[in-house]
Formats: structure tokens, C-alpha cells, sequence
């Protein structure tokens, strides 16, 4: 190739060849079809045009120079001129690069050669939508499931935290990077993927590689979109007139004979459509995100430097974001040494203050929002009622997070020998937190008093350090082909805070702690902590004729988490694939490009508990007694330890199948995997007797088992100017509990507000199903009162009939049973791209669908909103409430009648103040399906086509509009089926919306958007 | 060849330099370890605070937040308001799963946990310390023990496990049910060691810094009321007056105690820890806010002023029938009430309102009152404020021992010290609102036989009997000191017609505790609930 290289550009200097002739020109899919508006360059030389609708062009060329050929979703080729004049260049869909490389733990492997279940993300769906990174893991990858945020890779591995583990560019818990800035991503899910990151592989593990400059010439990236955002599905509640028909009726149902009534309640129909403090608080948010890249380099260096600035503005008042970043990248390249680094910087203000929901719900709509003659110019509450407003604590109470952070390693490669690398790796990770929370001296109604005015300021640094010493060694003997990794690696942390807080601020405008006028409120306080662990890993891979390949890995960590006797965890792993399309008897199949069988198995661990739980200790923390007015500190053990607890084990199984039809057009993976779960490592329940409050020792107790199937399939097609690819993916989990310690079941999830426990994980069931009282409809007949009178003496009719399920006329937790489980049957997604190239650019469309199935959610905001046991408000479906009788009530303060209509075909209960019934008890009314189906991203784009770019020197422009979280549907009844509140880390307590007053919120909004995708 | 050895030798080093192994034996540097701790005097002395700081509460069960209620609710003197809706503790029908027992629950029994690791601790101790020292601090150990098993009994009844040594390892963790009476007897045991270990108040308190702390009155005046609650703790069993006469005479012989001259002393900040006082739980408002330092009292906020009145929450408030039982001329309704032509109240807004001002912002619950004692008369920003709780008076000392000569017939005795009450009630109190009438004449409530002669009848009972005074005078004396609920039990347990005024409010024998908290049950299948769980 290197004469024609030299002969083409001699060629070019002369430009004035005789031989110089017309060359007609196709430029064709790989299936044939041609293609419209691809870009044809010549190499070193101006000229260039573009295709017609035939796909074809027309070119005065001389032999030996060479096209470029590009165009939007194939592989840039070039193409060499021969002696014919007439040609047709095939262009081969950029999707099926066969040599497709994915990156895994500590190197990089082709996608073929892999044994493992590794899932690769399309990262051209990522820049679709806002927040397409777990968008785009949410409805694309089969086994993992997205909650709110909360990741979970094949189920639920652990009663803990299963959050997987980042690795950015070899850096251990990296910081995600823009959308734009990455240039792939691949989730590790089984055993032999992440058992080489040993104990934090257990949850799986999601690798990014960032993208890098490239030789050649300087090219600016600019991405940038906007949007706007509502909430997408909102709770009405009763206006005014119905409220205050409700609280008298509540009143009534209480003591028929009484008359004290609320005077201002009297008279509901005077009292009209009323206030609704949610609407006040919400609003329609927006946000935009910019990226400039800037990116070059030579053959031996290249650079990438890219900034963001974004803004978001919540769909709550009060409550914006600004974020700058700054990613520095560059690889440098000397004889054997090779140099590189990612570097990211990161800063968040995000200015905003509290919002209760749920209190903005039992706002009594009878009473207005606002008062001219207050000195803050909000009302109180009153009307029974003594709940804060939220409008009012939104606004004079404030809060900024400043949030800085530097995620990023460096590392220097050297070729020792031949096939022989070392590599240093360095990675570093800080983040510099500063809080600063105001509370300012107002005095809203008779229930909201804050005086004098207060602020406290945190501070916060984390520090880790990561060091890791990898050798790897690559060769190939004939057609055995053997690749080996070893290292040592190491990491530490460190964290340290401080806070301080007083009150009597001269000004809301002089936030300094030191002007506080009230030198005794002055607080200060302090903490500190680290952590630290050390590890060896290997890896040995071997491939015999690219058809049988195996892989063994191994990793032994030591952890500061465990007691020196317990300190270090041996995780290792095998697997093996056989290629069977490369078998030659494969031939005599050639709709079957690929077919792979895989099969791994491994151990991992995980050691992710709380830091010192292995020793005994003496806390200070807020023991004291003031005695006599002065402080005089004291000393208790305020956590019971375990000195035994080691690490937890996750055995895992995986068999592969990867099949590909059609010449690629058909794609289909299966994976069926095994996973269970040893030495569980969980924070076990013990009596309060003894003494530790809410804190429960750390022990290694029980075991899980996750069984389950991931499917994803797509298939892809050019016809003629119509391309399209349709994926889908469906993920299915069986969880069980196999043992767990003590007395083999956990109470969990306790609920606001009396603190009972709404989950029990048993075994032989899975992590965390609901548990309550089951109940039987409502109480609609004297006789069914009757019958239940020993353990239902307080009930009437339209009162909840619980079941008293032992029979022993005691209604006790003996009675409970288990109401459903948070963990869906499956979750799934489907996916669809479709374009279509045309002279004047390319049209493009995209979906994403995500849904979940079979699975429950304790909405225990129903507790608040379908209550109707005070004054406070309701949702409006308590209008449907049980009225076993028309009532005419005449209301003994006014005078005024109301005349309530009959209603016995409702599952809602009766109204009566104080709940004497129970009602609200933990049980199955809370209880809904949560099953959803989501159009998570719709997105329409246009691409200018090539010669137009051309004209303006620019390489790809394109612009587009979409949509997030469009259309849902789903029969929950709360604000989001991704249920928002809750521990969302913790498996205990998922799925229970509204679990505490302060709980709810909107991680999904629907949202408008549009934005330009520009590069020169 | 040689040169590719070199290379690779070379990287072995570097990776052997580069890759230092970080210490992986890190101590919680916050911390101490118990095994090195508790090996001085001074760290013994640290060991006795989180055993009194259970009191408070370190999960605000204790007397900061949540007891009052829990204490009051079921008294018959006392009732929820519309504010807080549902309030099962005044209806008898408390739930398993309530959210403010569980809080009370843990937080006794972490005072229980801090007393026996106390006690172990001080009685291994091999240091060197002062004997008269550490005899003081092991008699606090066993009264706070005591105490807070006291508080736990009350509440929940005898079937509480019986916990006497520090929790510290997997097999302590899920104890079982104790046997019936032997709770009562380790508070007795307690209570009894104590008295014998800790020093006088005059001597205890000759150092200011010791002012506050458990005194051996104070261990015999409780030793005193265990054997008088004896019919809650040790259920059915009858009351040992013949003891605890014992212990309360030796506590008026120590002449340590006197009665203030002003009733309203006893619930003002600026008077705390004064020589009626026989054991304060000792609250003050610390510089964080809103009980942030877990040490202040939210109690007048919650159940002191009427509602609309400046923030008051008024959750719950004395009823017309304990308004009623205070006779006429009795300035202790007016220091114990907010009520009808009473003391006035000062708002945040500096606006100074009157009983006819609270009734008209009053939505319904127009027959309640508010609580003054331990109310400030000006509105403080604060939610919660310093006011110790003065859970055991002399004057409590006084109306006990009339009580128990009362029991074995002498009744003259009876009649001279609760007289004694009576005159105090009756004192002028200089430093009351001017415009009351106390601050300037006294009071008119007659001595024992006059009132006799007057044959009142209050909310029914006829004060014709010792009896029915010390009845009648300890409700009017203490109505909202946490003691009229049990009062009627351990009268009711003799003579059942002592529960008659709580069973007009739904009470039955099963709802005498609160259940066990769902959440102990949930989490040790050792331990059986009471009846009220079944």
C-alpha cells in the first residue's frame, strides 16, 4: 500500500495528468442497496461531492488516487482508483465492525473472543435524550434494572447496597462522564467479567472509556440541548367545599351528638374551590447542557479537552443546579512509552430549599396560601390543623451545596519485551462538599415560629488514592493465542469534616458564623474517617483458532473493613466459549454469521459495611447530661460490633449463548445465570432491650439466591434509503432467601409515622416482600360487626375489615401475611432507530420503552392522602368515601345543610375523625401493582446531508427535538411507579413510596427537549 | 537475552516500590476502645452520664419529648384536642406498632444497658479511686438502673426481660420474658443499694457541680414509691405501706427537703434543683435548635398554652373534670391551669391575651384547659426551653407518708402532714401576675377537718374520708406530674372502684400497659408481648 500512498501524492503535487479520466461511481450498503448523500472526498486534494438519489456520482479522477468515502451510521472507507471507470464502493454499517473490541477489567478483548456476559451500550442512544446514560441502561441492557436512580445488576445480590461499580477509564470508581465524552461503555454482569475487581465486582461492574483524540487534524464538537419538564402525573385533592364536608362528617361519624364544630368549616359552601398548596409548588422546570470538545493530535499525541456548563431548574420551586466540568485528556507516545491521562473536574451549586410534600398535601385547602398582613406575607395553618407550609418554608429557609471534585488517573505503559507491558496506574479522587443552610427568623401563622434566624455551614473533604501495578503479556503461538495479566493494586481514603452553626444573624444577607449575636448558640463539631485495601490479581486468557477460548481469573483482596483474622477474600473465576461458526462445519450454515456458546463460573465478595465494625468501642457522640445547666460529657458504646464478621461470597454461574443470523442482521443473546450469596453480610435486627437504640451489629448471616434470565435480541435492515434497527430486551429474576441468621426472617421498612415495619424477608421468599394485615373489603353489615366484635370493638360499618387469619378473635401481627413483593417478575425494554437518508439530509427517529412487571408498591402515602382521620386535607378519591346511609346533616354552628348520599360500592372507608378502627394499619390496601410501561425517549432528528455540510466546511450537524418519559402507563396511583422515596440502597425497604413524610419526590419528570449535535 | 532480564528485573522492582501496602489496621479514630476505656476514675465517672441521659432520651422517648404524653394520656384528668388525631394513649386502644412507645421503649432500655455497664465496670475496677467516691458512683449506677427499669415496668408492665449485666455479645441479644415479681424485686434490690451507697444531698450537693445528680433521699424516696406501686409492678400484689413508711419517715427525719414557699416554684426555670426538690430530671436548652442537643423540654409547647395562641400545639389538655376538682379559693388551679380568670399570657408578637382571647380563637374542644406548670407566661421562640422536670417533691414525699399512716390507722398523723400541703398551697405568691389575687391575699382551702366539715363532693367521690382527701389532694397537688394514672392503678388493684373514672374512658385491665413495640417483637421472637399485643 505504501507505493500507492507515494504515488497517489506525487500524483496529487502534478495535478496535471493526462491520464486523469470519468469515473461513474455507487456507493452501496454491504446488503447492495445504494446510499444517498454519502460524502466522497479525494485524498489530499479539494475536490470531493456527493451522491445522488441512485446512490451514484460522477468524478474526473487518475488511477492511484484514493476516495473517501463517509456517510452518517457506516464506516468511513476509502477506495483505491484502478483502471475502471466505473465503480461501486460498499460501505459496511458502522454497528457491525466484526472486530469490534469492548473493553474489560485491567484490558481489552475483541467482543468475539468474549466468555463472559458482558453487556455493550450503544453509546450513540446516550446522547439522545437528557440523562441518556441510565436512560439508555434502564431500556436497553436486559438485567439491569434502574429504580429512581438506584442500579441493580441481576437482581439483588445482597440484603446491602448493590450499587455497581463505576470504572472509568481503569479508574475504580470514576466519575461518570458526560454523555458526549464517552466513547463506550460495557456492563460486566457475571462472575469471570468482574471477578478480576474481586470484592467490588459482586454487584456487577459498568466500565467507561472516555473518548480520546485521534491523529489528525484539530476537529470542534459542540453538543448542546434544552428542555423543558412538568410533573407527569399529579395527585388532585379536595378543593375547600369538600374538605370542610369531610372534616364535618369525619366529626359527626365520630359523636353524632356533638356540636362543637369548626365555625370556619360551617358553612362549606361558601368556602368554593379553596387553595391548593401543590399547585404552588410546582412549576415547570427547564434545563439546558453544553458541551464543547475540542480534539486532535498526531501519531504520537493526541488530546481531548472538553468543557460543560449546564443548568437545571427542578419542577419544584426553589430548587436550581449549575454545573461546570472540564475534562482534560491526552495520550502520549515514546518509543515503548506510552503516557496518558483522564482528568475530570467537576463543580455543582445547587441553590434550593425544603420541600414537604406531604405536608403541601394536608394543607387544609380551606385556608389561603397567602397574607398580605403577615410579616412574611404566607399564612399559617389553622382549621384544626397545625402543619408548616411548605410554600412559606421554601421560600425564607435556603440551602447551597457546593460540590467540587478532581475524578481522574494518570498511567505510563512501557513494552518491556515483545507482547510484555507494565502499566502504573494512579488514580485520584476528591471531592470538597460545603453546605450552608439557612433558616431565617419569620413567624408564619401561630404554628411556624423561628426565632432568631440560624445557619450552619458543613464542610467536607474526601480523599482516595487508587495505585495499581499491572503487568500483561500477549503472544501468540501458532494458533494458540495466550494473554496474561498480574498486579497489585492498592487504595486508601481518607474523610474529614467540619460544621458549625449559630443564631442571630445581623442580616439574611451576612451569612458569616462570626457576626452571630448569640455567641452561646454557636456550634462546632468534627469527624473523621478512613479506609483502606489491598489487592493481587491475575488473569489468564487463552484462545485456540478463535474458536475455543477460556478465561481464568483470579483476585485476593484485603480489606480494612475486616479484623486481621479475617482480613483477605480469594475471588476467583473461570470461563470458556467455543466459536461454533468458525468450526467448519459451520459452513454448510451460512445464514449463521456467529454463534458462541459461553459458560463461566466465579466467586465474588463483597465487603461494603460500615468502616470498624469488627472492633468494640466507646462512643462520645452525644452522650452528655447537663447537670445542673452545665454539660458534662459522658461515654457509651452506641454500636454493637462483631469481631468475627468477614467477607461475604457470591458464588455466580453464567451459560451464554450469542447468535447472530442474516449476516448480522439478526442478533440474539441469552444468558441464564445462577447466583447465590453466602455470608450475607447484614446489619441483623437485635432486641432494643439491649440497649443500642436503632444501631444493629454487622454479622455474616444467611444466603440469596438470584436465578434468571437476560434476552436481548435486535434486528437490523437497509431498504434502500430506509434504514431501521428494532431491539428488545427482557430480563427475568427469581430471588430467594435460602437462610438467614437468628431467627431466619428480617422485619424492615418501617413507615412513618408510627414506625411499623412493612417488609419481611423470610426464607424461602424473596428480599423484602411486604407484610401487614390482610383485610376483606369494608364492613357493610351488622352482622359482619357482630362477628368481628371481640377484636374489632371501635368498628362500624365502612370501616376496613381486616382478617383476623388465625382465628383466635385477636387481631395481632399473628394475623399478618405477606402482601406482595417490590422485585418485578421481569423487566423489559424495546428499542426502534430508524432513518432515512434523502438528498436534502438524513431523518431520523428513535424510541426507547422500558417496563417493569409484576411488581408491588406499599404506597404509604395513601396513609396521609386517603386518611380522612383530622382536619387535614385528602385526595380527592376519598370522595368516593363509605356512607352506609344518606345522612342530612344540619350543621349546629351555621345551620347550613349538607346532604350526604348513600355509597356502599366503594373500597374507600368511612370519614371519622381519630381512626378508631384502625383503618390505617399496615395492610393490603396499600398495596398496588406497580407493573409500568414507559416511552422513556422519543427523538427526532434531522442531519444536513454531505455536500451541504461541505459547502460550509463542516463535518456533521444535526438537530433534534424529543421527548422523555412521554407517554407511562401503569395503574399505580402515586405520583411515579419508579418509586422516589425510601432507602432507595437499601433492598429491605424498597419499593414503599411515601415511607416517611419527607419522602416523596419526582425523579421522573415529563420532559420536552431539543438540541444541535455540530462538528468542524 | 541478558538485556530482556535487566528489564524485567527492573520492573519487578519498580512494581515492589511502587505499590506500598496501605495500613490495613485502622481504628475508628473517633472512638475508644471498650477494651482500654473505663481503666480510670474519671472515665468511670463517664460511664454513669448516658445512664441519666436515658431519661431525656437519646431518641427523645424520655422525658424531653414523647413520656408526658405516654404519662398523661391515660390518666383520666387528661385528654388529646382535635390537634393530634388519631391519639390512641388516651383511648386505651395504643397499637403495637405506635411509633412513640417504641421511642420510650429504646430509650429506657439504653439507660438500662449504660447502668449495667456501668456497675460491671465500676465494681471490676482496680484503679485507684476514692472509696467514698466510688460508692457515689455505683449507688447512681443501681438508682438509675432502677430508675429507668421503674419508668419501663410503668409502662409496660412486669413481663419485661430482666436484664442485669452489660449486653455485649450475639447471646444477650434476644432475652425472654422475666418472671413474674422479680422486676420488682431487682428495683427494690436497687433502689435499696443505692440509698445505702449514695451520699446526703447537703453532702452531695456542698459542690455545685454534683447539684443534680441521684442523692441517697432520693434513692429511699423511690425506694419508698416501688413498694407503694407495688400493685403495677408486681401485678395484683398488694401495696407495701409498712416498708415504704420506713424509707419516706427517714427521709423527713433527714430534714433535708422542705416544702417552697411558693407552689409555683416548682415549675419555674429559674428555680430548679431547690430544697423541695427530691430528684429533677435536668433539661436544658442547649445552642442547637429545636432539641438538637437532645437535652431541652418541648413539654410546654406541646401540652402548655391553648391552641392559637402564639404556636402553642396544645396536644393535649386537662379536662373540665380535673378543672373541677380544684376547690375554691385554691390558688393551684390557677398556677396549674390556663383557664377562666387566670394568668395571662404574653405572645411572641408581644400581644398579651386572656382566657376569653383563647376561646374565641378556638376551633372545637371549647371544655378543655391548657397546662401552666412548667409553662412560661411569655412566649419563648424556641419550641423548647431548660425546664427541669421534678419528677419526685418533697411535697409527693409528704402526701405518701400520710398515705401509708393512713393505711395502719393513724390518722391524725395523716391529717398534720397533709396539712402541711394544704398550708403551703395557700401561701401568697409574691411573684405572681399582679393582677391574680394570690399574689396578694392567700389562699382559703381549709386544713383537713374543715374541709371535712364542708362535705364537698369533687367529680363525685365525697371528701369525707383520709382517704378520699389524699385522693382528692394528690390529684389537685400533682395534676400533671405523671401521677394520677397510677395512682388509680395501684388504688384500683385493692379496690376497684379506683378504676371506675379511667373505664368511663374505655379502660379495661388489658389496656393497664402499653403494648410491647411491634418493632421488639418484629425483631426477638424470644420475648412474648403483654395483653394489650394479644
Amino acid at each position: 500500500m505504501k507505493w500507492l500512498l507515494m504515488a497517489s501524492m506525487l500524483m496529487s503535487i502534478g495535478r496535471l495528468s493526462a491520464q486523469e479520466k470519468v469515473i461513474h461511481g455507487k456507493i452501496v450498503s454491504d446488503q447492495g442497496k445504494p446510499i444517498i448523500g454519502a460524502s466522497i472526498k479525494v485524498k489530499n486534494k479539494t475536490l470531493s461531492t456527493s451522491t445522488n438519489e441512485k446512490g451514484e456520482f460522477v468524478l474526473k479522477l487518475n488511477p492511484g488516487e484514493i476516495l473517501i468515502v463517509s456517510n452518517v451510521g457506516y464506516n468511513q472507507a476509502e477506495y483505491v482508483i484502478g483502471n475502471s471507470s466505473e465503480i461501486s464502493i460498499p460501505l459496511v454499517a458502522a454497528e457491525i465492525a466484526v472486530d469490534e473490541v469492548v473493553v474489560v477489567g485491567y484490558g481489552k478483548q475483541k467482543k468475539v473472543d468474549l466468555t463472559s456476559s458482558i453487556a455493550v451500550v450503544d453509546t450513540k442512544d446516550l446522547v439522545k435524550v437528557p440523562g441518556g446514560t441510565i436512560a439508555t441502561l434502564q431500556s436497553a441492557v436486559p438485567g439491569v434494572q434502574v429504580t429512581n436512580g438506584a442500579i441493580r445488576i441481576r437482581g439483588v445480590g445482597s440484603i446491602n447496597g448493590t450499587d455497581p461499580l463505576y470504572v472509568v477509564d481503569g479508574m475504580i470508581g470514576g466519575a461518570m462522564p458526560d454523555e458526549n465524552n464517552i466513547a463506550s461503555i460495557q456492563v460486566l454482569k457475571d462472575a469471570a467479567s468482574s471477578a478480576i475487581y474481586g470484592s467490588r465486582g459482586a454487584n456487577g461492574v459498568i466500565l467507561v472509556t472516555t473518548k480520546r483524540g485521534k491523529a489528525g487534524e484539530v476537529k470542534l464538537d459542540y453538543n448542546a440541548f434544552a428542555g423543558i419538564k412538568n410533573i407527569s402525573h399529579n395527585i388532585p385533592l379536595l378543593n375547600g367545599q369538600q374538605l370542610a364536608e369531610l372534616i364535618n362528617e369525619e366529626m359527626y361519624n365520630k359523636d353524632p351528638s356533638r356540636k362543637d364544630y369548626l365555625a370556619a368549616l360551617s358553612k362549606p359552601s361558601d368556602i368554593g374551590q379553596g387553595y391548593n398548596m401543590m399547585d404552588e409548588l410546582l412549576q415547570t422546570g427547564n434545563y439546558q447542557r453544553h458541551n464543547l470538545s475540542v480534539s486532535g493530535g498526531s501519531q504520537n499525541a493526541n488530546f481531548r479537552l472538553s468543557g460543560i456548563y449546564a443548568t437545571d431548574k427542578s419542577i419544584i420551586i426553589q430548587d436550581k443546579n449549575k454545573h461546570y466540568g472540564a475534562q482534560f485528556i491526552s495520550d502520549f507516545t515514546k518509543g515503548k512509552l506510552k503516557i496518558g491521562e483522564t482528568l475530570s473536574l467537576g463543580y455543582t451549586r445547587r441553590n434550593w430549599s425544603d420541600k414537604n410534600i406531604i405536608d403541601a398535601q394536608k394543607w387544609s385547602s380551606t385556608l389561603p396560601l397567602y397574607d398580605a398582613n403577615s410579616s412574611t406575607g404566607f399564612a399559617g395553618a389553622g382549621n384544626g390543623t397545625d402543619v408548616q407550609s411548605a410554600l412559606a418554608n421554601a421560600y425564607l429557609n435556603k440551602n447551597v451545596n457546593d460540590n467540587f471534585s478532581v475524578n481522574g488517573n494518570a498511567w505510563a505503559t512501557y513494552e518491556i519485551i515483545k507482547g510484555l507491558v507494565y502499566k502504573f496506574n494512579m488514580g485520584i479522587d476528591l471531592s470538597r462538599i460545603r453546605n450552608e443552610g439557612y433558616i431565617g427568623n419569620y413567624s408564619v401563622g401561630q404554628y411556624q415560629n423561628h426565632n432568631p434566624d440560624e445557619l450552619n455551614i458543613s464542610s467536607s473533604q474526601n480523599n482516595r488514592w487508587l495505585f495499581e501495578n499491572t503487568l500483561t503479556y500477549e503472544n501468540n503461538f501458532g494458533k494458540h493465542a495466550i494473554s496474561a495479566l498480574a498486579g497489585i493494586t492498592s487504595e486508601e481514603s481518607r474523610y474529614n469534616a467540619v460544621n458549625a452553626g449559630a443564631r442571630g444573624l445581623p442580616s439574611p444577607d451576612v451569612l458569616i458564623l462570626n457576626s452571630a449575636s448569640l455567641a452561646s448558640s454557636r456550634l462546632v463539631g468534627s469527624g473523621v474517617g478512613q479506609s483502606a485495601m489491598y489487592s493481587m490479581l491475575g488473569r489468564i486468557n487463552y484462545n485456540y483458532d478463535n474458536r475455543y477460548l477460556l478465561t481464568f481469573n483470579m483476585r485476593r483482596d484485603g480489606s480494612a473493613n475486616f479484623s486481621n483474622q479475617y482480613r483477605y477474600g480469594n475471588f476467583p473465576s473461570v470461563s470458556a466459549g467455543w466459536r461454533i461458526s468458525q468450526e467448519s462445519f459451520m459452513k454448510a450454515f451460512p445464514a449463521i454469521s456467529e454463534l458462541k456458546l459461553r459458560a463461566s463460573y466465579g466467586l465474588l465478595g463483597n465487603s461494603d459495611i460500615a468502616q470498624y465494625q469488627y472492633q468494640r468501642t466507646v462512643s462520645f457522640d452525644h452522650v452528655w447530661y447537663y447537670l445542673n445547666n452545665v454539660m458534662v460529657t459522658g461515654a457509651l458504646p452506641q454500636t454493637p460490633s462483631n469481631p468475627n464478621v468477614k467477607w461475604e461470597s457470591q458464588y455466580s454461574t453464567d451459560l451464554g449463548l450469542d447468535l447472530e443470523l442474516f449476516d448480522h442482521k439478526l442478533a440474539l443473546t441469552v444468558d441464564y445465570y445462577n447466583k447465590k450469596t453466602e455470608d450475607m453480610l447484614i446489619n441483623v435486627p437485635i432486641s432494643f432491650t439491649a440497649g443500642y437504640g436503632n444501631n444493629f451489629p454487622v454479622l455474616n448471616a444467611g444466603s440469596i439466591r438470584n436465578r434468571g434470565w437476560d434476552i436481548l435480541a435486535s434486528y437490523k435492515d437497509q431498504v434502500g434509503n430506509f434504514g431501521y434497527r428494532i431491539g428488545a430486551n427482557i430480563s427475568f429474576v427469581k430471588n430467594r432467601v435460602l437462610s438467614l441468621g437468628n431467627n431466619n426472617e428480617i422485619l424492615w421498612g418501617s413507615i412513618s409515622p408510627g414506625g411499623e415495619n412493612v417488609t419481611r424477608t423470610a426464607v424461602g421468599r424473596s428480599v423484602g416482600e411486604f407484610w401487614g394485615y390482610t383485610t376483606n373489603g369494608l364492613y357493610t353489615s351488622q352482622a359482619q360487626l357482630d362477628a368481628d366484635k371481640a377484636f374489632a370493638p371501635h368498628a362500624a360499618l365502612g370501616d376496613v375489615r381486616f382478617n383476623d387469619r388465625n382465628g383466635d378473635k385477636v387481631l395481632n401481627d399473628q394475623d399478618k401475611d405477606f402482601l406482595g413483593s417490590p422485585i418485578p417478575d421481569f423487566s423489559y425494554g424495546f428499542n426502534a432507530d430508524v432513518n432515512y437518508n434523502s438528498a436534502i439530509g438524513t431523518f431520523d427517529l428513535s424510541m426507547m420503552w422500558q417496563g417493569s412487571q409484576g411488581n408491588d408498591i406499599y404506597n404509604n402515602s395513601r396513609y396521609w392522602g386517603e386518611g380522612m382521620y383530622h382536619y387535614y386535607n385528602n385526595f380527592a378519591s376519598t370522595l368516593d368515601r363509605y356512607r352506609a346511609e344518606e345522612l342530612v346533616f344540619k350543621n349546629p354552628i351555621s345551620g347550613e345543610t349538607t346532604i350526604y348520599p348513600k355509597n356502599t360500592d366503594t373500597t374507600i372507608p368511612r370519614a371519622v375523625l381519630g381512626d378508631p378502627n384502625q383503618n390505617l394499619r399496615a395492610s393490603n390496601r396499600f398495596v398496588e401493582d406497580g407493573s409500568y410501561l414507559r416511552l422513556k425517549v422519543l427523538n427526532i432528528g434531522y442531519s444536513f446531508s454531505s455536500p451541504r455540510l461541505e459547502r460550509w466546511k463542516i463535518d456533521r450537524l444535526r438537530f433534534y427535538v424529543g421527548a422523555k418519559n412521554l407517554l407511562t402507563f401503569t395503574k399505580y396511583s402515586g405520583y411515579d411507579p419508579e418509586v422516589g422515596s425510601g432507602d432507595t440502597r437499601s433492598n429491605l425497604s424498597r419499593g414503599i413510596d411515601g415511607q416517611t413524610p419527607w419522602g416523596l419526590s419526582f425523579p421522573n419528570s415529563r420532559e420536552y427537549f431539543m438540541g444541535i449535535q455540530f462538528t468542524f | 537475552m541478558n538485556r530482556k532480564y535487566i528489564k524485567l528485573a527492573a520492573a519487578a522492582l519498580l512494581i515492589q516500590f511502587s505499590s506500598c501496602k496501605p495500613n490495613l489496621d485502622l481504628s475508628n479514630p473517633q472512638e475508644l476502645s471498650t477494651d482500654t476505656y473505663y481503666k480510670t476514675a474519671d472515665q468511670l465517672e463517664n460511664s454513669v452520664i448516658p445512664a441519666y441521659q436515658a431519661l431525656i432520651g437519646r431518641t427523645q422517648g424520655g422525658y424531653a419529648r414523647s413520656l408526658y404524653f405516654e404519662l398523661l394520656a391515660p390518666g383520666d384528668d387528661y385528654n388529646h384536642t382535635f390537634k393530634w388525631e388519631p391519639m390512641y394513649q388516651d383511648t386505651y386502644n395504643t397499637p403495637a406498632s405506635d411509633g412513640m412507645a417504641a421511642q420510650t421503649w429504646r430509650d429506657f432500655w439504653n439507660g438500662v444497658f449504660a447502668a449495667n455497664l456501668a456497675i460491671d465496670r465500676i465494681q471490676k475496677f482496680e484503679g485507684e479511686i476514692d472509696q467514698n467516691r466510688k460508692n457515689r458512683l455505683l449507688g447512681e449506677a443501681y438508682f438509675l438502673r432502677a430508675l429507668n427499669y421503674l419508668h419501663l415496668s410503668l409502662l409496660f408492665g412486669e413481663t419485661i426481660p430482666l436484664i442485669n449485666k452489660p449486653v455485649e455479645t450475639n447471646e444477650d441479644y434476644y432475652p425472654g420474658n422475666a418472671q413474674a415479681g422479680a422486676v420488682y424485686a431487682l428495683i427494690v434490690d436497687d433502689f435499696k443499694k443505692a440509698s445505702e451507697l449514695l451520699p446526703t444531698r447537703a453532702a452531695l450537693y456542698a459542690d455545685s457541680k454534683m447539684i443534680g445528680r441521684a442523692t441517697k433521699g432520693a434513692a429511699q424516696a423511690y425506694l419508698a414509691k416501688t413498694y407503694l406501686y407495688k400493685p403495677i409492678l408486681a401485678k395484683g400484689q398488694a401495696a407495701d405501706f409498712a416498708n415504704a413508711e420506713i424509707q419516706l419517715k427517714s427521709v423527713i427525719d433527714s430534714k433535708e427537703y422542705q416544702l417552697m414557699s411558693a407552689y409555683s416554684d416548682n415549675f419555674l426555670e429559674k428555680k430548679e434543683n431547690n430544697q423541695e426538690s427530691v430528684f429533677e430530671v435536668q433539661l436544658y436548652n442547649g445552642p442547637g435548635w429545636l432539641g438538637d442537643d437532645i437535652s431541652s423540654s418541648w413539654r410546654w409547647q406541646e401540652i402548655g398554652m391553648f391552641d392559637g395562641t402564639g404556636g402553642a400545639w396544645w396536644n393535649l389538655a386537662p379536662n373540665k373534670m380535673a378543672h373541677d376538682e380544684f376547690e375554691e379559693g385554691d390558688p393551684r388551679k390557677y398556677m396549674t391551669l390556663w383557664c377562666e380568670n387566670g394568668a395571662k399570657f404574653t405572645q411572641l408578637d408581644g400581644k398579651v391575651t386572656t382566657y376569653t382571647d383563647w376561646m374565641k380563637n378556638l376551633a372545637t374542644n371549647k371544655d378543655f384547659f391548657g397546662t401552666r406548670k412548667y409553662c412560661p407566661d411569655v412566649q419563648i421562640a424556641d419550641f423548647d426551653n431548660g425546664n427541669n422536670d421534678r419528677i419526685f417533691r418533697y411535697s409527693d414525699v409528704l402526701l405518701l407518708y400520710a398515705e401509708c399512716l393512713n393505711e395502719r390507722g393513724d390518722i391524725a398523723g395523716a391529717k398534720q402532714y397533709i396539712n402541711l400541703v394544704r398550708k403551703r398551697a395557700n401561701n401568697i405568691v409574691p411573684d405572681e401576675q399582679p393582677h391574680l389575687w394570690y399574689q396578694k391575699s392567700n389562699g382559703t382551702i381549709p386544713d383537713v377537718d374543715g374541709l371535712i366539715a364542708q362535705g364537698l363532693v369533687k367529680n363525685g367521690v365525697p371528701l369525707n374520708t383520709i382517704k378520699n382527701i389524699i385522693v382528692h389532694e394528690r390529684f389537685v397537688e400533682f395534676l400533671g406530674e405523671y401521677q394520677r394514672y397510677f395512682d388509680l392503678l395501684r388504688w384500683g388493684m385493692a379496690n376497684p372502684s379506683w378504676l371506675e373514672p379511667l373505664k368511663k374512658g374505655g379502660w379495661s385491665t388489658k389496656a393497664m400497659f402499653y403494648p410491647f413495640p411491634q418493632s421488639e417483637l418484629d425483631n426477638n421472637k424470644n420475648l412474648k408481648g403483654n395483653d394489650m399485643n394479644n
